[in-house]
């Protein structure tokens, strides 16, 4: 039987390894023939939303390979609102309500609240990794 | 309340150096309303959120211990502090907020044990 995962990855992506770690234990645990239920960004990780990255083309491209991989999977790359608030990623919608001059999160990922996230912990059908 | 989901939250980062103890707490408010049982350990220089003779003067920010003393209102009834992490920082309970309870690493050890979920801070 497969075991589904529920991955939350809370590392900064320019100052930790959190996400090239969570990509790769993904890719492997989906090789495997494992499930990734869904995949969450809280603290520093919301960082890797942004739509506003711009990275030497030989590093590793983040936001890309998490799209590429969930698009491909799907899988859905959820985003802590009050956390992205909070850090300058933000949606078209927050943008109007507070004046902003527009949105800044990539159209691959979705905005959520902690309870969303706590919903899926509270199933018990999922095991949690964290990535950090 | 529903408990046959545990989620331990363990704080290791000190105050005011980040905002990550605050991010934790907020997990486990919500991870509490929905109905799991939270642990929240305080270990490390996490301890050092539960001073209680902390002041804002210095930080031109707010703080967070109101939040803290108000967990039991959010069914997080016990916050549990690693009591040789207090011992490391020469500290003792008079110094801390009035709901802790100071465990040994082995109880903290069994709780997180026990748990479905844990995430560090």
């Amino acid at each position: 039987m497969s075991t589904c995962f529920t991955l939350l990855v809370t590392g900064s992506p320019t100052n930790s390894q959190a996400h090239l770690s969570a990509i790769r234990f993904a890719k492997a645990a989906l090789a495997a023939g494992q499930k990734i239920a869904n995949i969450f960004f809280y603290q520093e990780a919301v960082l890797v939303a942004s739509e506003f990255i711009i990275k030497p083309d030989d590093e590793a491209q983040l936001t890309e390979e998490w799209e590429e991989l969930c698009n491909k999977n799907g899988i859905e790359l959820q985003v802590c609102i009050a956390a992205g608030n909070r850090r300058g990623i933000i949606e078209q919608e927050e943008a109007n309500l507070k004046g902003k001059s527009g949105a800044s999160i990539r159209p691959g990922f979705k905005v959520l609240g902690l309870g969303q996230f706590a919903a899926a912990l509270s199933s018990g059908e999922n095991k949690l990794v964290h990535f950090k | 309340m529903n408990n046959s989901i545990t989620t331990s939250i363990i704080i290791q980062s000190p105050p005011f150096s980040s905002i990550a103890g605050k991010e934790a707490v907020d997990l486990a408010l919500v991870c509490a309303a929905f109905e799991q049982q939270v642990n929240l350990i305080f270990s490390d220089r996490g301890v050092l959120h539960l001073l209680n003779n902390q002041g804002k003067e210095g930080i031109n920010d707010k703080l967070h211990d109101k939040q803290l003393n108000a967990l039991a209102f959010y069914d997080i009834d016990t916050i549990y502090v690693n009591q040789q992490s207090l011992k490391e920082l020469n500290l003792d309970e008079s110094q801390l907020l009035k709901e802790c309870t100071i465990a040994p690493a082995e109880q903290i050890n069994s709780l997180v044990q026990a748990s479905q979920n844990t995430v560090t801070f």
